[in-house]
């Protein structure tokens, strides 16, 4: 029984390194919902990377939207700008947040309304030439995301 | 002897009487609230600017000047409706302000939140109908009939903007603007700024405490 335990465990952690060395991990992927006669969407999601090597987001597709872009917001001078960022960096053993005001995914025109609880996916493809499905959800957030929303939890 | 008793009881008496008395109704006036501005994050004007004349269209189509400032605060933020990070952020963060504001006890009115769209050819009042009450439905949008029209504003407020057309065709432009909230005071006068990046809570106590002072 001990030794099946074992071999258990070293099952496991070999199950869990492969895949983590292999992969990126998404975390908390969601789009904010917005009025329908907004034609412009923006995507979240936390990108964790536990390899050893520093990969890239590359691009993005969905079905769902006529475009995918990668934008970062930046507040300069007091006016907000978006960018256009033709990557993004994930640092090996590190992770990238995309977060409200700072980078996220573009999303344009939604060939359908997208609803609050809606599932939709989307590819991102590295550079390391691997894709990449994230299913993301649809969020209503009218509370805002900003730092005194998040006190509220500590 | 007359002025020798004058001398050693009336005129003490006299000018204790007076600081008493002058002191009581001086204090009020010492006691006068007064803006700790070191730790305000907002910029609020010595005196406040007057609003030069302009005409926009809010979202259900009445006709919104500068004499519709009047009689309340208004917070005013310049977005665009096809914005999808900051503009729908700050709008959520200025529904929160407002529900923080909403439970004044002393029953004072609920400032007005503005949107003002520095996209006038994409946002129609029909387009702002349809986006301004999914935050809040007392939210107001505000759109000119032209760039004109809206420059008539964001001049006066000192807010740059920049449409990233790629062409003239382009209809899926970004636009880059001031991320600032500005606040107007119940005279229709440009009181107060909030720089980006905001917070709800900060916003509802830094207002309140600006209001407190005006309304002394």
């Amino acid at each position: 029984m001990r030794q099946f335990i074992a071999l258990l465990f070293l099952f496991l952690s070999f199950l869990t390194s492969t895949v983590s060395a292999e992969t990126i991990i998404a975390r908390d992927a969601w789009i904010r919902e917005a009025p329908p006669v907004s034609r412009v969407l923006a995507g979240y999601v936390e990108l964790i990377n536990n390899g050893d090597k520093n990969v890239q987001l590359v691009s993005v597709t969905s079905k769902h939207f006529n475009k995918v872009e990668l934008h970062q917001t930046i507040l300069k001078n007091g006016v907000s700008k978006m960018q256009q960022q033709q990557s993004i960096d994930i640092p090996a053993g590190s992770s990238i947040e995309l977060k409200p005001e700072g980078m996220h995914m573009m999303l344009f025109n939604p060939v359908s309304p997208l609803k609050a609880g809606h599932h939709v996916q989307l590819e991102l493809y590295f550079n390391s030439k691997k894709k990449q499905v994230v299913e993301f959800s649809v969020r209503k957030v009218t509370g805002g995301t900003d730092h005194s929303h998040h006190h509220m939890h500590h | 002897m007359n002025t020798n008793l004058l001398n050693r009881f009336l005129l003490p008496f006299l000018i204790i009487s007076t600081v008493i008395v002058g002191g009581f109704q001086l204090y009020p006036l010492l006691n006068k609230p007064t803006l700790d501005r070191d730790n305000l994050r907002a910029t609020v004007f010595t005196t406040p600017r007057i609003i030069d004349p302009f005409a926009l269209t809010d979202h259900q189509g009445n006709a919104f000047t500068e004499s519709s400032f009047k009689d309340n605060w208004s917070f005013v933020f310049f977005g665009y409706t096809n914005c999808p990070d900051v503009c729908p952020n700050t709008l959520s963060i200025m529904n929160v302000t407002a529900t923080l504001l909403g439970k004044d006890e002393q029953g004072r009115e609920v400032p007005r939140f503005i949107m003002v769209s520095v996209d006038p050819e994409r946002d129609t009042v029909e387009q702002l109908g349809q986006y301004m009450p999914y935050f809040n439905k007392a939210f107001i949008g505000l759109t000119g009939e032209n760039k004109q029209d809206v420059d008539a504003l964001t001049s006066q407020f000192g807010i740059p903007y920049f449409l990233k057309k790629k062409s003239t065709e382009d209809q899926q432009y970004g636009v880059d603007h001031s991320g600032a909230i500005l606040l107007v005071n119940p005279h229709g006068n440009l009181h107060a700024l909030f720089s980006a990046p905001h917070d709800a809570k900060r916003l509802a106590d830094e207002f309140t405490q600006i209001r407190n002072v005006y309304e002394y």
